[in-house]
């Protein structure tokens, strides 16, 4: 199982990858959204955690563009952002989220979602 | 909404030369047994004033403000 | 022509009127308005163009030469004066829902009823004839198609033809004009139909002009030339000079189209009472006198045309322009003709009969019957309709009146009743003018002017025509009223030099004007006329507060006003509107006194929508009981809803900003909260990690902890510059000294990360007055902003522009989009409506570092150079 983590603070980024290998996924790192979409040409993550605010391409871009594609149908997508706003949710939503994971997050909830989300999708 | 401030003074003026130029005296030069452009002086005369006018509104009111 | 194909064409026009009218109304119930365009509203005016255009211009064209023109450079030359009168009764009118000339008058001088009265009178009686000019033109125009050479015109004809046509104009006009009980919505229906018929004939026009000009003769200068040639036509070419007062006939004729064209009953419902938005008034002030060059391009041709077609011939020179193409057996174009000539009468007579009948209703029926207490049985709906049937049957007195004015002038050219009724509304002038502009006019004033100007104008316009109709004896003309040489209504006073018209205009302004002003000057307002000549005058500083504004003082009851209003409106109704009202003033927060004001005005309010302001005024005013109040009072008044509507503004404002930056500074918290509280995880849930990284994740937990101390300090460092609590030290010091103490800060960071360091700073000192610690921090700020995005380079710069001293740091990192330019000094720039599109970096150092500048006086920005970021700010040096 594949794992793509985005988001361009440094220590979420860390923190993250550190949890994920913890559960035993294999993971990729992306610090800003061209980086997320130059690792989605070349790997097909089963699972993506997105951060929103980013400086060049945002998330909610990310995400329409993994709707996209015919080899990513079945990679999940989880929002990870500071955006509370029920408007920010919404379109977290309307464009292809799978979760929206407000800032900031218990790791085991998170843990927990990504779980579910992959063992649905077998 | 254009800003009252700048037009005010410009339709002013438009107004007061067009009402002179509207009237006698001035009318009373361009009425005489004349051709212009094989038409006569004062038919051209305040038909070419006519659109002057309406012209400067026009520009009045497209402006660009900058 | 056969009749039958005329009258076939005729209907037709008229369904496709009712079509177009059915289609607008529709899409209005369906929020789309079709008249909400500038261009439909302009072409709407183009009511002024009448039967009278259409045929009458050519008619005096023919004999007079030039001097038709006048009629149409007079609204040429008041289209500038719009943007002064009409777009301030505009204003007026939808703040007091006012929706026709006699409410607008009333309303200014206290909301007289008498004045209101009279105005409608003056108006009928002035714009009835005008009406059944067109009915005639109508019917004449028909009687000129179907004639033959065995049977030219007959009467009869022409008069049934007339009947039958004024019918469907009436039922028009009640359908598409008198469906809705409130006056604040548009007739968009009409509005669009009547838009419709000006272009209709204004194609008409240039269709059988160009056809004249240039198929049945050879172009203009053909025309002209053989006209000519002609001896007893040259006098055409020029404008008749003869008499000694020329120039002075010329502009009071002016003078009267300039004011008709205002304050005509129709332009006026057509100018402000349809007006859907003031600013489509810019594009009619020069559209509209376009439209009139346009439609007069070929008056004078044909004219001409005309003159040589016909020579010593009995045809009417009213109606060349049907009787060229059916001498030349163009039947087309004599059809297009004649539509586009009923278009142009049967727009003046839809729209002017509309006008007036909700002038008669609620200036004249509503009063009248509320003073004699008619309905007084009348409950809740029942009032509505009642309302409704004034106004259809109103419409109906209207143009039966018109219809049986024919007969009187049935032998009158169509241009002499034109102006007649141009000088009639004139005598409104002074009183709407003068109230827009002059504060201490009064209602007395008012009436006075009107009156005795109404009575100069019956003198010397109306009598004479009755006169002629043999209903007063000749002797008036020549020998004077009562035998007295000086009441001629021709030569009033002596005056012999004028002809009718212009004589007619003089005198009754002249007596207008005098009037107004002197008893004006004389008599004293009444606390209700103080208050709505300070509204009428200042209605563009007051217009923002009108609704709040409490100019009122007096005793009123609840319980009265929602039965008077019940009376109305329904009892169901009432309740409800008057608790969103309740709701929406917040009545507790208010004194007894603003509440009963406010209510007050409301009901006055939701009257007037129905029954006009000044019948509305008459209805609160016998439930309430008024105090008077005096000049300065109301000043105080208005100047205190003034100030209260601006502090709960700024209050709005400062409300909003709070918000925004308080969303902004959480949202910024959280990332630091959400690195603390995952890696606290970790470590709490890991007991067995390595050494080195628990070191690190705890190192990060410190780090991110800082950050959020950092964030807080900055705003509480900004709050302080934003209240004003800020307290800077300042003191006399060489900015270069300070650059190099940040340089020497950076050193070490700038050598690890092995960028490369250019310092450019003069060896003089410069002197600045400013608080050392902050504008060392500016520049640490700019410096590690330098540093974190610096690819290779950096560059410290300082120079002296003029009185100033600029230091700039630059990068050679990616910049800063020039979008971002001025944002990224701005505290918001987070906030929820810019993009999400996050830079880099951009705390809330930047909005400090501006603070600071700011209070130094200084300027501070970020420009783009040869590949270089450059962060400058500038501040003034001393001596």
């Amino acid at each position: 199982m594949k794992v793509l983590i985005v988001d361009d603070e440094p220590n979420i980024l860390m923190s993250l990858d550190f949890l994920m290998r913890k559960e035993g996924y294999d993971v990729l790192v992306a610090r800003n959204g061209k980086e997320a979409l130059e690792s989605l040409e070349n790997n097909e993550p089963d699972m993506v955690l997105l951060d929103i605010m980013m400086p060049d391409v945002d998330g909610y871009e990310i995400c329409q563009y993994i709707r996209k594609q015919e080899n990513l149908q079945n990679c999940k997508v989880i929002f990870l952002s500071a955006k509370t706003k029920e408007t920010d949710i919404q379109r977290g939503y309307e464009v292809g989220a799978d979760f929206y994971l407000t800032k900031p997050f218990s790791n085991k909830n998170l843990i927990g979602k990504v779980k579910e989300l992959l063992s649905n999708g077998q | 909404m254009k800003n009252p401030q700048k037009i005010t003074p410009r339709i002013v003026l438009v107004f007061v030369v067009a009402m002179l130029l509207f009237n006698f005296p001035i009318l009373g030069i361009f009425n005489e047994v004349n051709f212009l452009m094989g038409l006569p002086s004062i038919l051209v005369y305040i038909f070419i004033v006519w659109a002057l006018v309406i012209g400067a509104l026009f520009v009045i009111f497209n402006k660009k403000e900058s | 022509m056969n009749w039958g194909i005329i009258i076939i064409a005729s209907l037709l026009y008229l369904g496709l009127l009712f079509i177009l009218a059915y289609v607008a109304d529709k899409k209005a119930q369906n929020h789309q308005s079709l008249i909400n365009s500038p261009y439909v509203y302009a072409l709407s005016l183009a009511v002024y163009c009448t039967a009278w255009t259409y045929y009458g211009s050519v008619g005096r064209a023919s004999k007079s030469g030039i001097d038709f023109l006048l009629i149409y450079l007079g609204p040429t030359l008041s289209a500038p004066l719009w943007w002064f009168i009409i777009r301030k009764i505009i204003r007026i009118s939808k703040i007091q829902n006012i929706s026709n000339i006699a409410d607008l008058i009333a309303t200014r001088y206290g909301k007289s009823a008498i004045l209101g009265a009279i105005v409608t009178i003056v108006s009928v009686l002035g714009i009835v004839p005008y009406i059944s000019l067109q009915i005639k033109a109508i019917g004449e125009s028909f009687s000129i198609m179907i004639a033959t050479q065995e049977a030219p015109i007959v009467k009869p004809v022409y008069i049934d033809y007339a009947f039958y046509t004024t019918i469907v104009l009436a039922i028009f006009t009640l359908y598409f004009g008198t469906r809705q009980l409130d006056l604040n919505k548009k007739n968009e229906g009409m509005v669009f139909a009547i838009a419709f018929e000006s272009l209709f004939k204004l194609w008409a026009f240039l269709v059988v002009g160009g056809y004249i000009t240039f198929f049945v003769f050879d172009g203009f200068e053909d025309i002209f030339s053989k006209a000519f040639a002609q001896k007893e036509l040259q006098h055409l070419f020029t404008i008749n000079t003869q008499s000694g007062y020329k120039a002075l006939e010329w502009f009071l004729i002016g003078l009267a189209s300039m004011l008709a064209i205002m304050f005509l009953p129709r332009q006026f419902q057509m100018l402000v009472a349809e007006n859907k938005q003031e600013k489509h008034l810019q594009k009619a002030i020069w559209l509209f006198p376009l439209y009139l060059l346009v439609i007069n391009i070929f008056v004078m041709p044909i004219a001409l045309a005309g003159k040589l077609s016909f020579p010593d011939s009995n045809i009417d020179a009213d109606t060349y322009i049907l009787a060229l193409p059916l001498a030349n057996n163009q039947n087309l174009i004599a059809l297009i003709t004649y539509l586009g000539g009923f278009a142009a009468a049967t727009s003046m007579v839809i729209v002017a009969s509309l006008a007036l009948s909700l002038m008669l209703t609620n200036n004249l029926f509503i009063p009248i019957s509320l003073y004699f207490s008619v309905t007084k049985h009348l409950k809740g709906r029942q009032w509505g309709r009642w309302v409704l049937y004034t106004r259809r049957l109103s419409v109906v007195l209207i143009l039966t009146l018109a219809y049986g004015y024919l007969t009187v002038i049935a032998d009158a050219p169509l241009v002499s009743i034109g102006l007649i009724s141009f000088v009639a509304v004139s005598q409104f002038a002074p009183a709407i003018i003068g109230g827009l502009y002059w504060k201490d006019a009064t209602q007395k004033g008012a009436m006075a002017g009107i009156l005795i100007g109404f009575v100069m104008w019956a003198f010397t316009l109306v009598l004479p025509t009755l006169i002629n109709k043999g209903i007063f004896p000749e002797s008036i003309i020549s020998e004077g009223l009562w035998g007295m040489g000086w009441l001629k209504p021709y030569q009033l006073f002596g005056l012999k030099e004028l002809e009718p018209v212009a004589h007619s205009l003089f005198w009754s302004l002249l007596f207008n004007i005098a009037a107004y002003t002197f008893v004006s000057i004389q008599s004293n307002q009444t606390s209700q006329e103080r208050s709505q000549a300070e509204f009428f005058v200042d209605v563009f500083k007051y217009s923002n507060i009108y609704e709040e504004a409490v100019v009122w003082r007096g005793i009123a009851h609840k319980k009265d006003l929602e039965e008077l209003l019940s009376g109305f409106l329904g009892a169901e109704k009432v309740k409800n509107l008057l608790a969103d009202f309740e709701k929406e003033q917040n009545i507790a927060s208010q004194s007894n006194q603003e509440n009963n004001a406010k209510l007050v005005k409301y009901a006055e309010r939701i009257l007037a929508s129905t029954i006009g302001s000044t019948s509305a005024r008459i209805l609160v005013a016998s439930v309430v009981q008024e105090d008077e109040i005096s000049k300065e009072e109301l000043l105080q008044m208005l100047r205190e809803s003034q100030e209260l509507k601006k502090l709960n503004f700024e209050l709005k404002k400062t409300d909003k900003q709070k918000n925004e930056f308080i969303g902004t500074v959480t949202h910024e918290l959280r990332t630091p909260i959400t690195s603390i509280r995952s890696f606290s995880e970790i470590l709490y849930d890991n007991p067995d990690l390595d050494e080195n990284q628990r070191q690190q994740f705890l190192q990060t937990v410190i780090n991110e902890t800082q950050r959020m101390e950092r964030l807080i300090n900055q705003v509480l460092d900004l709050e302080k510059f934003d209240s004003g609590k800020q307290v800077l030290n300042l003191e006399k010091i060489d900015i270069q000294t300070v650059i190099k103490e940040a340089i020497e800060i950076y050193q070490t960071v700038i050598q690890e990360k092995n960028l490369h360091l250019d310092i450019h700073i003069t060896q003089q000192n410069i002197f600045i007055l400013a608080d050392k610690d902050r504008i060392l921090q500016i520049i640490l700020n700019f410096l590690s902003n330098a540093v974190k995005f610096s690819k290779k380079n950096i560059i410290i710069d300082s120079r002296i522009e003029q009185d100033n001293v600029k230091v700039v740091v630059a990068d050679d990192g990616k910049g800063v989009p020039e979008e971002l330019k001025d944002a990224i000094f701005e505290k918001f720039f987070q906030a929820e409506n810019q993009t999400i599109k996050k830079p880099k970096g951009s705390g809330l150092g930047l909005a400090i570092c501006k603070k600071i500048i700011q209070y130094h006086k200084g300027q501070i920005g970020v420009e783009t150079s040869n590949g270089l970021t450059r962060f400058y700010f500038t501040l003034p040096i001393i001596h």
